[in-house]
């Protein structure tokens, strides 16, 4: 290292730096905005005036508008898009106002090179026809489409499908026919990203076939799931639903997250390549059999090296379950506790374990992990976290080459 | 190792990993233990802009489990942004306390980021100069970065009439 010559003057307080930056950071600033705060910026000064005009993003929220002009959102999109300078690529159009008719202006961002949509689109009638423009643009690359409800279900006729390159995709099922939904997919071939949200009422099957997906996230696995995608490395499936059928080909699956006890599921077993795995101990099931078959499903996953846990230290059995699970996977290398007790709520969290804890808890054999590293420990009360980790030393072979981290809350 | 040198001279040696953060060194570096002038970066700046880049060659080259991009994408909704989202919490973190700076030390990061095309570090910079002028009014906002307003008062009036649904306050 040479010497550090600072002779440079400190900053003048009163120069104006952001002005002197070259147009096209400026600009980039810009598109961090919203339209609302970008066109504000036109009366900073003469620099500023004409900037708006040009920022290849659209950003219009409802919050965004005075309560009285959101009625008018309609009209003054429509006017704010004909005031920008025409020759300005649009990058990205995002509209999160559910009760205006994006079909202009959806036409507009496309013939300017759209890259990025995103909408909250509500049922007209009239509305429909979006789609056949929206899902042929080659252009796209991340599209994201939040429904209200009242959606009849929509054909997408198959030949208007054209998207490439589309890599990254959010949408509502239960708005498109089980048909069309299928053509969607199939019409995505480089698609890398998936998120799928479902409407309460839609039973039908689905299958998810794509050979680039590498995150898939299900709000919830449908009665039929079927899920063939030889590069997915990471599957989120949250909330819960009557599954009859789920089979997944998923052999590179590295990092597997369940919202609460879906993980438990039989049919869960294709996923057991996965290495890291996360999952909810937050609300479990209140009789004997139900938990009986959690214990059981615990073998899928001997495979984990890592694996992260949230758990609701006050509820019993917690406790019992996070150890027989622990039991099955000798290969642990990390392990991340993390309790979602509230902080209001007092509590002496080990008042639950009882002598058939404490017996249980000898059965198990000591020093069973010889791989554990690292121990990750998010969990307020001091106490509990003590209780865990003398619980958690005995059961490992060197203990002391152990690294225990704590986290606090909210402090990530 | 390669070696960087600032405009008034000073000399930094870092990793071939940590350099090639920057676009523009990947490109003209043939060799290692090559060195190069950076005769409109200050020692000051440099030395911040190493920091940022010693940071983000130490994580990029573990690269994390997609876990991390997967929560990230489970717990944002539906809002795209302009950037690529950091996906690792630690490392955005890291990042929001790099930038707690004031605006002329972001500005000479930001020129020197864009010079040597870091994009990621533009990006971080830029949203967070950006996220200093959001909701804020005009004047508020050229107070903070010292802007002069010259526009006549008529002027900026017929400014604000010509698209007055974003001047109505909320």
């Amino acid at each position: 290292m040479g010497d550090h010559h600072l002779h440079s003057p400190p900053p003048s307080p009163d120069v104006d730096y952001i002005s002197n930056l070259h147009d096209s950071l400026l600009l980039h600033i810009l598109c961090f905005l919203s339209t609302h705060d970008s066109v504000r910026t036109s009366v900073l000064a003469r620099r500023w005036r004409s900037l708006w005009a040009s920022v290849p993003t659209i950003v219009f929220d409802y919050y965004d508008f005075h309560p009285e002009a959101v009625s008018r959102a309609d009209e003054i999109i429509h006017q704010f898009v004909a005031s920008r300078r025409n020759s300005s690529a649009v990058f990205s159009l995002s509209i999160n106002l559910s009760h205006v008719c994006p079909g202009a202006w959806i036409d507009y961002a496309k013939s300017h090179g759209v890259q990025s949509v995103a909408l909250c689109l509500c049922y007209y009638p009239l509305q429909s026809p979006i789609f056949d423009t929206l899902f042929n643009c080659p252009s796209l690359v991340v599209l994201n489409l939040q429904f209200d409800e009242d959606w009849p279900r929509v054909d997408i006729p198959p030949e208007c499908i054209a998207l490439s390159n589309l890599k990254t995709l959010s949408l509502t099922l239960g708005v498109f026919s089980e048909e069309s939904m299928r053509m969607l997919l199939a019409c995505c071939l480089n698609l890398q990203d998936l998120r799928l949200d479902l409407t309460e009422c839609y039973d039908a099957a689905i299958e998810i076939a794509l050979p680039k997906l590498r995150t898939l996230l299900l709000t919830s696995t449908l009665s039929k799931t079927h899920i063939n995608c030889p590069i997915l490395e990471s599957l989120c499936i949250g909330g819960s639903s009557f599954l009859e059928e789920f089979h997944a080909y998923v052999p590179s699956l590295f990092y597997l997250h369940f919202g609460p006890l879906r993980w438990c599921h039989p049919l869960f077993s294709s996923l057991c390549n996965a290495a890291e795995l996360g999952i909810s101990l937050v609300s479990l099931p209140a009789d004997l059999e139900e938990h009986l078959s959690i214990i059981e499903s615990f073998k899928f996953f001997h495979k984990i090296q890592k694996f992260k846990v949230h758990l609701h230290l006050r509820y019993e059995f917690t406790m019992q379950l996070l150890f027989l699970f622990l039991l099955e996977i000798p290969d642990l290398h990390t392990l991340h506790l993390m309790d979602e007790t509230y902080e209001e709520e007092p509590f002496s969290p080990f008042s639950l374990i009882d002598d058939g804890w404490r017996e249980f808890l000898q059965i198990m054999p000591s020093r069973s992990f010889n791989n554990l590293k690292l121990v990750l420990v998010q969990i307020q009360s001091e106490s509990a976290r003590s209780t865990i980790l003398e619980m958690l030393s005995e059961k490992v072979q060197e203990w002391d080459r152990v690294v225990v981290r704590y986290s606090e809350f909210g402090g990530e | 190792m390669i070696k960087l040198v600032s405009g008034d001279g000073a000399e930094f040696e870092v990793e071939e990993e940590v350099a090639f953060q920057s676009k523009i060194i990947k490109d003209i570096v043939a060799d290692a233990d090559d060195v190069i002038p950076l005769p409109t970066v200050s020692s000051k700046v440099l030395i911040q802009v190493i920091e940022y880049c010693r940071k983000h060659a130490a994580v990029n080259s573990f690269p994390l489990s997609p876990s991390s991009s997967a929560a990230a994408a489970a717990s944002s909704s539906s809002s795209i942004s302009y950037s690529k989202p950091v996906s690792d919490p630690a490392l955005r973190a890291w990042d929001n306390e790099f930038v707690k700076l004031n605006n002329s030390s972001l500005f000479d990061i930001v020129i020197a980021a864009n010079y040597l095309d870091i994009e990621e570090l533009v990006d971080l910079v830029l949203e967070t100069v950006a996220d200093r002028i959001k909701g804020k009014q005009a004047q508020e906002i050229r107070r903070q970065f010292n802007i002069e307003n010259d526009f006549t008062p008529e002027e900026e009036e017929a400014l604000r009439r010509e698209n007055s649904w974003a001047f109505q306050n909320n």
